[in-house]
Order: structure tokens, then C-alpha cells, then sequence
């Protein structure tokens, strides 16, 4: 093959001797492990969407700072007219300016029947797959104005595989799952007080409006019964910056029954329903804090595992 | 709203073409940091920070280009590295002609492995514009001109340094025959 006439050389790997081919062509061989391939391109991936998490905070920072900004200058100049009135030398029986009625609060996207926690971030219905973990790793990347980090957290009274507090990281899945090749696993021993959870904390602001998707859904398979729970902001303790006093932790949930074999579960909003013990809330999509998978005491040891989580379309 | 649907579809966007990317090119970047020098676990580590350097601007990054750009972020982040496992680099090619001496290398090792350890050895007597000439031109099969672009230099800068990178390796080569010939021949 010609490569280059104007320089007149051709590849040693076709031109050359035989130690030079045969040296030459070892170069093919060399290759990462696939380990090495999956580790890296789970660091890069993530450190991606932690690149694009931090532009758009930096980017929520700049916006309310010009916010700020702008409402001094409007507050400035609502006082502006006063002395103009003054100096207008306007006859003092007309009307002094009354303030305008207040506007009502920027709502979120859609009627709530609560105060949305602030601010408060809405995805779009247009993009609801949340973590595929095809990358290896336990972070959901930015989309759709949302990204999150899965962890495990128990009452302690058992053993949680992975640890809380560790930092998750995707396991392969035993055969794969048609195109699917890593999942979440999570098992453990036996509880006794509350369980064990494995969750998804929805960041930036741990305020998410959801109401653009119908509910959830995900893959999952393991034995015994698995608690999807979805977390308003509502029922977080004051101290995480949720909306609840006392009783906390009420989220709304539904049982899934676990089956040996992967299975598709879909959950809609409405098919949530609290345990009972906090406040009675109606399940309400605009400010989801975080999105648990947690079983009872009753139902451990625990072994299960969960693919491709997603939300619904409305 | 729309700035949020356009940032998300933005960041779906990029972070599907980063993931095409490197499942493309992965190979193709690791195997570059390594005739450039690195040791494995450096080059998984300068794999890294290629991609990283390559989604920061990916959007610069003109389609049919991805290689060239690659490769040469490849050559900056190697020439870095280069210079602080300098020294961890050396060690253990001091001490290969002792192992080989003491060691049946060829026979623990496949043919190809020592073929390519051998390359390796030759690669790293190069200084590195010599050795990503010769990289691309006898390794990743591009033209002189597709160099010069990729590096960009000029094309003569190229024939020059390919030509003195051929002769090193041909010389390192006949030495390394010489060599063999001569161990077996002693009794």
C-alpha cells in the first residue's frame, strides 16, 4: 500500500524484514483489561456529569445572584418616583402611589397542594430514564435537571453489602440482562429495628418536581419483598432541610414482590400510600427528595437487585 | 421550561457522545499512552485524563477528527506523565537484560509478548516526536501529511523526525539480533 509518495516510505510493517513485521504487529496485540476499560470509563463518565452538575450550580448561583441583583435595582427604583412626585411639585390632592398588591407566588410547575421547597427543579417528561449503571458506577448522571448519587444506609442493627457510607459502585450482572451488564446489588443479614434502604438522593437540591412523569420503573429481581418508597420533601426532617417537625420519614411506598428472575415493575404516582405514622400527605410529585429501595426487618437476610431505573411518562 | 429541557437535552446529549467516544477510541487512546511510554497503570490513569480533557470540549472536537485529537492530547498528557514516573520508568528497564539473563523469558512468555516488550524498549530509546511520528505512521497507519495536522507541524518536520525514528528503530533492532545471536552462540 502507498502512503506517502512524496516521502517515498512505505510502512515497515509491509516493506520491512521479518523481525521488523514480526515486532511491528506485536503492537496489535497490546490492549487494556477489561476491567481497567470498565473502571476508567466509569471515572470519566462520572467525573463528566460531576463537571456538568457543577456548571449548572455555578449556573443556578450566577442566576440567582442576577436575581438578587435585580430585585435591589427594582426595589431601588419603586422609591425613585417618591421625590420625582415631590419635585414635580404635583398638586397634593392627587392619590400619594399606593404600593401594588402583592404578586402571588411563583408557583411551581403546576397546582400543588403544598409549598414547594425551594427552589425547587422541574424535569421535562423527556428524558426519564434516572441510571441505566451501564457505566459502572452508583451516580446518575445530569439530565433533565436532575442527577443523584445512590447510597445504603440501615438501622444498624444487621449487614448491609455494599456498606453504608462506601461509595457504590455497580456490579456486573450473572449473564447480563439481554443488553443490560451491570445493575445495583445490594444483600444483608438480619435486621430488627427498621431495615436497610439503598437510595437515590436527588441532586442538586434534593427538591425535584416530578409531575411531568406519570410514576417510576425498574427491573429487579431477589427474594422476598422489596419497599419502593419515594420521599417528599415534606416528610424530611427539618435538620436535612425537608419540611417535617416530628414523625418524619412517612414516605409513600408500595411492596413490590421480589421474583427470582429480573422482572419489570411500574409504579404510578397514585399506587403510593404512606405507612400512616407521620402526617397524612397525599402523595405529591413536585418535590421528590429522594427515591428509596428498603426492605422490613421481616423480609431480611436480603438479596436483591435493581436495573435501569427510570420514571414513567405521564 | 425550556432553558431547563434544552440544558438536559444538552447534557444527555454530551454525555451520550463522551460515552461513543470512548467506547470508539478507548483502545485506540490506551494503546498511544502506552507506545508513548506509560506504564499500564499510567496509562489507565492518562486514559482517564484524555477523555476528561476531550469532554470538556467535545463540542470543539470536529466530527472525523476525534483520533487526531485524541492522539495529540494523548502526547501532551504522556509527555507530562513521562517526566514524574521518569524515574520508576527506568528501573525496571534496567533490570530486564538481568531478568532475561536469569530468566527463560521466551519460554514463559508468548512470542508476540516479548515481540512487544521488545518494541517497547525500542520505543522508549525515542525521544517523543521521533516515537509519535512513528507511532501514527507505522503503528496507526496514517499518512505524513494526516501527522502533520494531528501534531500540528509541518509536514517536512515530520518526514525528518520519521526518518530519524526508523533509523533508531532499525538500529535498536539489528543490535538487539547481534545481541541474541551472540548469547546463543556462547557456549
Amino acid at each position: 500500500m502507498t502512503r506517502d509518495s512524496n516521502l517515498e516510505l512505505e510502512p515497515l510493517g509491509a516493506s520491512g524484514n521479518e523481525s521488523e513485521k514480526t515486532i511491528l504487529k506485536s503492537a496489535a496485540e497490546d490492549s487494556p483489561g477489561a476491567r481497567a476499560r470498565a473502571a476508567v470509563t466509569a471515572r470519566v463518565l462520572a467525573e463528566a456529569a460531576a463537571q456538568r452538575r457543577r456548571t449548572f450550580e455555578r449556573g443556578a448561583a450566577v442566576a440567582g445572584l442576577v436575581l438578587a441583583v435585580a430585585a435591589a435595582l427594582a426595589l431601588v427604583q419603586r422609591r425613585v418616583p417618591e421625590p420625582t412626585v415631590t419635585l414635580a411639585a404635583e398638586p397634593r390632592t392627587s392619590a400619594a402611589p399606593s404600593a401594588r398588591a402583592p404578586s402571588p407566588p411563583p408557583s411551581a410547575s403546576g397546582a400543588s397542594p403544598f409549598a414547594p421547597c425551594a427552589p425547587a427543579v422541574a424535569g421535562s417528561g423527556q428524558i426519564p430514564l434516572i441510571d441505566d449503571f451501564e457505566d459502572g458506577d452508583a451516580h446518575a448522571p445530569m439530565v433533565d435537571n436532575r442527577a443523584g448519587q445512590w447510597i445504603t444506609f440501615n438501622d444498624g442493627t444487621g449487614t448491609q453489602t455494599p456498606k453504608a457510607g462506601v461509595l457504590l459502585t455497580a456490579a456486573r450482572i450473572p449473564g447480563g440482562r439481554g443488553a443490560s451488564h451491570f445493575a445495583l446489588h445490594n444483600f444483608g443479614s438480619r435486621f430488627t429495628k427498621w431495615g436497610a434502604v439503598l437510595s437515590l438522593e436527588l441532586n442538586p437540591r434534593h427538591c425535584y418536581d416530578a409531575s411531568a412523569y406519570g410514576g417510576l420503573e425498574f427491573w429487579a429481581r431477589g427474594r422476598g419483598e422489596l419497599r419502593l418508597m419515594v420521599k417528599m420533601n415534606q416528610v424530611m426532617a427539618e435538620e436535612f432541610g425537608g419540611g417535617c417537625a416530628h414523625d418524619c420519614y412517612d414516605g409513600h411506598f408500595k411492596t413490590i414482590k421480589l421474583t427470582r428472575d429480573f422482572t419489570h415493575v411500574v409504579v404510578r404516582w397514585n399506587e403510593l400510600k404512606q405507612m400512616g405514622y407521620g402526617t397524612p400527605l397525599n402523595f405529591d410529585p413536585h418535590s421528590i427528595d429522594a427515591i428509596d429501595f428498603g426492605v422490613r426487618p421481616e423480609q431480611t437476610p436480603f438479596d436483591f437487585w435493581i436495573d435501569d431505573v427510570s420514571f414513567s411518562p405521564r | 421550561m425550556p432553558a431547563h429541557k434544552s440544558d438536559s437535552a444538552e447534557a444527555l446529549a454530551s454525555h451520550a457522545a463522551l460515552r461513543r467516544l470512548m467506547d470508539a477510541h478507548f483502545d485506540f487512546v490506551w494503546r498511544s499512552l502506552r507506545r508513548l511510554g506509560l506504564l499500564d497503570a499510567d496509562a489507565d490513569d492518562g486514559t482517564q485524563e484524555v477523555f476528561l480533557v476531550a469532554s470538556r470540549k467535545l463540542s470543539q472536537i470536529a466530527a472525523g477528527s476525534e483520533r487526531q485529537f485524541l492522539f495529540a492530547t494523548a502526547v501532551r498528557v504522556a509527555s507530562t506523565r513521562r517526566r514524574s514516573v521518569k524515574r520508576r520508568r527506568e528501573e525496571p528497564l534496567l533490570g530486564l537484560d538481568e531478568q532475561e539473563r536469569s530468566e527463560p523469558g521466551p519460554e514463559r512468555l508468548t512470542e508476540m509478548s516479548f515481540a512487544r516488550r521488545e518494541l517497547q524498549q525500542i520505543l522508549d530509546g525515542m525521544d517523543l516526536d521521533q516515537r509519535a511520528a512513528f507511532i501514527l505512521f507505522e503503528l496507526e497507519e496514517l499518512t505524513v501529511p494526516e501527522i502533520a495536522n494531528t501534531l500540528g507541524v509541518p509536514v517536512g518536520t515530520i518526514s525528518s523526525r520519521l526518518r530519524a525514528a526508523r533509523e533508531h528503530f532499525q538500529a535498536s533492532l539489528r543490535r538487539r539480533e547481534a545481541r541474541d545471536t551472540f548469547r546463543k552462540a556462547r557456549p
